[in-house]
């Protein structure tokens, strides 16, 4: 596929260039998907610069509708120290390393660490831990069943009303564990539960109605 | 075990639902996915940007209020919500039609003389759009090769990125186009 796309741009050596013309002429199936390829590159080649360039458009007004929840309710934490103090903690830091400075770039702590528990009889003995950040949550389980080839299990934010917001989907293998790192779309505190579901893969997006693991989403 | 992310089609029918239980929360949410394609659009057919942003407020609540009407088998979110802007554009410029109508301005849109150009501002807003949708990495390689006219080799050298990943980039950001755009994004 890289030479399809260099040879599309046009960034093949006439040599090279002259070498994959002998090949598309001999590969109907290098033929197909260098066409498939073409009407993308000349659309491109064509779009107008206000096009790659555009403009904010204007603040949305929804007439009637409540205000949007706050991205994130927990406040900004800063970090205020004297130069000195401050130099001194570099320094510190400095001498504990790298080791320090890998596990935090492996994966920061969360500020805010909640228990998962097993919803019905289908993993009873499965767990999981929810760690939120500022902006991202990391989902840790364990003892779930592995899923099979037409089913994933999903995580959601679920609401007393029933609202459900789908954070993301992911799948389990036979050490029946999985570990997530997902951006936070809305403020988890305005929802009840972190619910974990068991999905089929039928299409629907909607919640299967089979829950696995639940945890309220403030400690 | 690396979570499965959900796929986009996925995500844009869950957004469907959310709309058409017009939840407010999920037309927000699709104004930040699409507002800058349906506004650039509207700017471009209406040629005025004060018209523009009334009839974006217009595209967006209709959106809103009658999200029922969309359905997914006919093509995505994006194109529903441009073929809205484009109905919404042309009665705005019916409406300021002076009589009687001068046949060679741009009004001429209304009657569907210059159709062409409303299906070309189209097909450019919807390719913007789908843009949008891909990953920074991909979209910055086609910035960079399409806009700005940089080989791959200079953008590798102006991004520090070595050329084997920007070639990576290149070849899955165009599929990635190429499937979206044939799933009517």
């Amino acid at each position: 596929m890289n030479d399809a796309v260099d040879y599309l741009l046009g960034e093949l050596d006439p040599e090279r260039a002259a070498s994959f013309e002998r090949s598309l002429a001999s590969d109907a199936k290098l033929r197909a998907e260098v066409e498939r390829l073409r009407p993308v590159v000349t659309r491109l080649e064509h779009l107008p610069a206000e096009a790659w360039d555009a403009g904010e458009p204007p603040p949305l007004v929804l007439p009637g509708a409540p205000a949007p929840a706050p991205a994130s309710r927990r406040p900004q934490r800063r970090l205020v120290l004297r130069p000195l103090v401050a130099g001194l903690c570099a320094l510190a830091l400095l001498g504990v390393g790298g080791a320090i400075g890998a596990l935090l770039d492996r994966d920061p702590e969360p500020s805010t660490q909640l228990a998962l528990r097993p919803v019905g009889d289908l993993d009873p003995a499965a767990s999981g831990r929810v760690g939120l950040g500022d902006d991202r949550l990391t989902v840790r389980v364990s003892g779930l069943q592995p899923n099979g080839d037409d089913q994933f299990y999903e995580l959601w934010l679920l609401g007393d009303e029933q609202e459900l917001i789908g954070l993301g989907s992911f799948r389990v293998g036979e050490d029946g564990t999985a570990t997530l790192r997902l951006p936070l779309p809305v403020d988890p505190e305005a929802f009840r539960y972190f619910d974990i579901s068991l999905e089929p893969g039928d299409g629907d997006p909607g919640h299967s109605g089979v829950s696995v693991l639940r945890g309220p989403t403030q400690s | 075990m690396q979570p499965h992310v959900a796929s986009g089609d996925r995500a844009e029918r869950r957004l469907a639902k959310r709309l058409a239980r017009r939840d407010p929360d999920a037309v927000r949410e699709l104004y930040a996915m699409h507002g800058r394609a349906t506004f650039g659009f509207l700017v471009g057919m209406l040629r005025d940007r004060a018209a523009a942003e009334d009839v974006q407020q217009q595209v967006f609540l209709e959106a809103w209020q009658r999200a029922e009407r969309y359905d997914p088998e006919r093509g995505g979110l994006l194109g529903w919500l441009l073929a809205i802007a484009r109905s919404r554009a042309i009665d705005h410029l019916r409406r300021r039609v002076p009589e009687p109508r001068d046949p060679s301005s741009a009004v001429a849109l209304a009657d569907g003389a210059d159709d062409g150009r409303a299906d070309e501002l189209l097909e450019q807003w919807q390719l913007a759009g789908v843009l949008g949708e891909l990953p920074a990495g991909e979209s910055d390689v086609l910035k960079r090769r399409f806009y700005l006219g940089q080989s791959q080799t200079e953008i590798a050298e102006a991004t520090g990125v070595p050329l084997g990943t920007v070639k990576t980039r290149m070849v899955r950001g165009l599929t990635r186009m190429r499937d979206l755009l044939e799933d009517g994004q």
